[in-house]
């Protein structure tokens, strides 16, 4: 499509508004409500422009452009336009500083910094220097404003974690509003009030926290004035430095600006870059800063002296524990890596681990469950499941059944889909809780109680008179149709839910199944995945796997290759030996509940936090945490990147790598600490099928990802008969230990390391 | 009335799912409470699909809803512009004398609420007063007690 914008000749894609069609050929429209990613709302009137054969004037962020169309948008009359428009948005907002001709020299004439409770000018707003209404009002070239100043007095809402909220600064543009519900499906704040008492707020001007906000941080990044602040970052002095680094928070791998200064860091934004596209969650957008400079932090090597824990040099530790692990027998030596490290780090471990320790078992932790169930799923049936990894994919589906999952405080990217698709018509089916807002608020829900395997079940039996059909030519159908009615008979779930929401999945292709670790959590979770499958193959459904914790599907994929290339002779068990006193020296590098009284002979605790098991060990090395070392990251997805160390590590704390470096050479093995040990993992990389080209350099933009598994024919895996014996529950796998906090990053446990935090999780 | 889960049901009921019926099921919840008590709204926005602020933000745009209890009988006079200029101010002050409360507010008895709108659109009639639904046209203040006793009358009657 071709137009003309200010005599020039422009092309843009059919469908674009003109606001777009100028962006794309490098032309400025000012725009305030306007912001890509948000339906045009047409609200500040900033951006209006002539459009000829069509009179007055029309916002170019809401009207379509046309072939042939003639804008002009720097006529006399739209700027005098602007101007006027601009001079009513600034009627109710401090403006005495954005017109006054002393501005730009602002800086230099000020001679003391002062300390007010309100903001009522520029020079006294923590967005000065960083703020969208400044430039605007610069761009519209804003001299003066004829309309008398009106201070709104309103209470600066100061209840909620995280951040403030100052509506005396607000200008209505309702970017907030718009992505609370049209990005994050949450829809906790509106336009209250109307005319000139008209604010944004919550219903009832509840705090955030008692009306359903999830603390994404989404309004406060988009906010272009400095109504919504970070409250940590208000007396920040500005940023010298940034870097793009992989969040360490959970699965779906979100790149994240880190703003520093002077080494420490001020703060982290979502970045514009895959998967999350400047969204983030409260977990990325406010919690890395504590993570790294926050109490609790190890900063220096420990050794146990006389019963107590003190600080010692890192020669001194690392002689205690090389000659601790010596000590013991190498098939009672342990190791537990953590899998929320670099690849490169995680794969230094798994060698040390094999070649050096000559362990006995060799975990790590968390572990991959999603992965290893679905391994697991490949050895009984002896059928590679089909998975569709990409996040984009529930996007692009028509109805979505969502397994037994918290998707907005869990899954957040994978959630950002659901609302994109459901913003287009698609279903949701909520088996278990719903999430909060208008999505899961439409939703249809599926009890999964008392037992999930009978409402899998009911839904296939459901799905089977829904849509049958094109699955009944698929090895095994008649025996899991079969199995599905014998189930759905006995079960108690509700029969009418289970065919309203077949029918919704029959008829809204393509659809897509969503699980993770915790929705095949109890004995049951592998005839669990057996029937969602067999869901997926009745509704032509992709099988969406998630993950939840960061790195674990490329921890998993190295420790894989690491299997293939040489066959395990140890366990991959770490409770059973602890249980049974088999384990006399354990390195721990990874995150464990508090071992008790299995705590092993000799303990080396090697972390970024203090924790229970570190204040008991013998041994305390002080470990470089996500964000101060470099390496390699793989999402969920499959997706891998490579974040660069951001800033220096506190103390005597050292990456993961150097100290196994270090410690290998002490135990007689001075080869291991390779110079270009990167190098040597790029090769391992190569000579395993699961991540061959995975980790070549791609260009700038070019997203890398791990290869997919080969999948044979699709075929129904067997389920389990009907039992009529109901209730009857099997013993707890002896295998698992006690589970550890839901959400922690190595020794960090986040709930207990950030009460703003820990409040808004405190539902669960 | 005392606001009941039952009651709001029976109103709500015939508009589940909804989103559009949103300002109908209001005005059917306001005609009979003569308020929108936090609970009705609650009770819409989960019936009818609307995240609770939405519901909240359409209650707080519209005059004509009042989040607070309001009295047996509703006395809006009108201070536009026609009305305005014939007098209205002078009648509502009367009201305010008479009743012993501000605009806006309700008496302690629970009997009387008074209310002071920006245009009524009967601007002929000017200055305007409505009653408890009655229009009272071409008011002065010294017709504001008959006003008063004669909604005090369909109360006893």
């Amino acid at each position: 499509m071709k137009l003309t914008i200010d005599g020039r000749e422009v092309e843009c894609r059919s469908g674009a508004t003109i606001l777009e069609a100028a962006r794309g050929a490098g032309i400025r429209i000012p725009a305030l409500c306007d912001h890509p990613g948000l339906e045009p709302f047409a609200g500040c009137r900033i951006c209006l422009v002539e459009v000829s054969g069509r009179g007055g004037f029309v916002p170019a962020c809401a009207t379509p452009a046309e072939d042939g169309q003639v804008v002009r948008t720097r006529t006399p009359e739209v700027l005098a336009l602007r101007k006027r428009m601009l001079e009513f948005i600034l009627a109710q907002h401090p403006y005495a500083c954005l017109v006054c001709p002393e501005k730009a020299s602002c800086d230099d004439l000020k001679s003391t910094i002062r300390k007010t409770g309100e903001v009522t000018g520029c020079v006294l707003c923590p967005e000065n220097g960083d703020c969208e209404l400044q430039r605007v009002a610069d761009e519209v070239g804003l001299d003066r404003v004829d309309l008398p100043a009106s201070y709104r007095n309103l209470e600066v809402h100061r209840e909620d974690p995280f951040f403030d909220r100052d509506y005396n600064l607000c200008i209505l543009c309702g970017r907030c509003v718009r992505v609370c519900e049209e990005v994050r499906g949450a829809a906790v704040l509106s336009f209250i009030h109307r005319g000139g008492r008209t604010e944004v707020g919550t219903a009832f001007g509840r705090p955030l926290l008692d009306s359903g906000c999830r603390f994404c941080g989404a309004c406060v990044d988009i906010c272009p004035t400095g109504s919504l602040i970070e409250r940590a970052v208000r007396p920040q002095p500005a940023a010298t430095g940034s870097a793009e680094i992989v969040c360490p928070f959970c699965a779906q791998g979100c790149v994240l600006t880190l703003r520093t200064r002077d080494g420490r860091v001020l703060d982290a934004v979502p970045a514009d870059a895959e998967p999350n596209r400047r969204q983030a969650c409260v977990k990325g957008r406010f919690l890395v800063r504590g993570a790294l400079g926050g109490a609790g932090r190890i900063r220096e090597p420990h050794v146990l002296k006389d019963g107590r824990l003190v600080p010692a040099t890192l020669d001194e530790a690392l002689d205690r524990a090389s000659s601790g692990l010596l000590a013991a027998a190498e098939g009672r030596r342990a190791l537990v890596y953590p899998s929320q490290v670099p690849l490169e780090d995680a794969f230094l471990f798994l060698e040390f681990g094999r070649e050096v320790l000559g362990a006995g078992t060799v975990v790590p932790s968390p572990a991959p469950e999603v992965e290893m169930a679905l391994e697991a799923f490949e050895a009984r049936h002896g059928l590679p499941l089909p998975a569709t990894r990409r996040l984009a994919a529930i996007g692009a589906s028509r109805s979505i059944l969502a397994w037994d999952l918290d998707l907005p405080a869990d899954h957040p990217i994978a959630w950002l889909e659901v609302v994109k698709a459901a913003r287009g018509g698609a279903v949701l089916v909520s088996a278990g809780r719903a999430p909060a807002g208008p999505v899961g608020q439409a939703a249809l829900k599926l009890r999964l109680a008392p037992r999930p395997v009978s409402a899998a079940a009911s839904l296939a039996a459901a799905l089977l008179e829904a849509a049958p059909g094109p699955a009944a030519a698929i090895d095994g159908f008649e025996e899991f149709r079969d199995a599905a009615r014998a189930h759905a008979a006995a079960a108690r779930t509700s029969k009418r839910a289970a065919a309203e929401a077949a029918r919704a999945i029959a008829a809204g292709a393509p659809a897509a199944v969503l699980f993770d670790a915790g929705s095949l959590a109890g004995p049951a979770g592998l005839e669990v995945l057996a029937w969602l499958w067999g869901i997926a193959l009745l509704a032509g459904a992709r099988l969406v796997p998630l993950g939840r914790g960061a790195n674990e599907r490329g921890v998993y994929e190295v420790e894989r290759g690491f299997r293939s290339l040489a066959p395990a002779t140890g366990s991959r068990e770490l409770w059973p030996g602890l249980r049974a006193k088999g384990i006399d020296a354990l390195y721990l590098a990874g995150p464990l509940p508090d071992l008790g009284a299995l705590r092993p002979p000799f303990l080396v605790c090697q972390d970024t936090h203090w924790s229970r098991n570190a204040e008991r060990a013998d041994v305390v090395l002080p470990a470089a945490a996500f964000a101060e070392t470099g390496g390699t990251w793989v999402n969920t997805e499959g997706r891998a990147r490579t974040s660069p160390p951001a800033v220096a590590a506190p103390g005597a704390a050292r990456p993961d790598g150097a100290l196994v470096a270090a410690l290998a050479e002490r135990m007689g093995r001075p080869g291991f600490a390779r110079r270009d040990h990167a190098a040597a993992f790029r090769e391992f990389c190569e000579r395993v099928p699961g991540l061959r080209g995975a980790l070549r350099p791609a260009g700038p933009g070019e997203a890398v990802f791990l290869p997919g598994r080969p999948v044979g024919k699709a075929r129904f895996a067997p389920v389990a008969p009907a039992s009529r014996r109901r209730g009857r529950r099997p013993g707890p796998k002896a295998a698992a230990g006690p589970p550890l906090p839901r959400e922690i990053l190595r020794g960090l446990d986040l709930a207990a390391g950030s009460p703003g935090f820990a409040r808004t999780r405190r539902d669960r | 009335m005392p606001v009941s889960p039952n009651g709001l049901e029976v109103l709500v009921r015939r508009y589940r799912g909804r989103r559009r019926a949103l300002i109908q099921v209001l005005q059917d919840i306001h005609d009979r409470y003569r308020w929108l008590p936090p609970e009705a709204l609650e009770r819409v926005a989960e019936a009818l699909g609307v995240p609770l602020v939405q519901v909240y933000g359409v209650a707080t745009f519209y005059k004509s809803f009042s989040l607070t209890p309001r009295g047996r009988h509703v006395c809006t006079v009108c201070l536009g512009t026609a009305c305005h200029v014939r007098g209205g101010a002078a009648v509502l002050e009367e009201f305010e004398r008479r009743l012993g409360i501000a605009a806006g507010r309700t008496t302690s008895d629970g009997r009387h609420t008074l209310e002071r709108v920006n245009c009524l659109g009967a601007c002929a009639l000017a200055p305007l007063v409505v009653v408890d639904g009655h229009y009272h046209g071409q008011m002065t203040p010294v017709k504001v007690g008959a006003v008063l006793a004669a909604a005090a009358k369909d109360e006893a009657a």
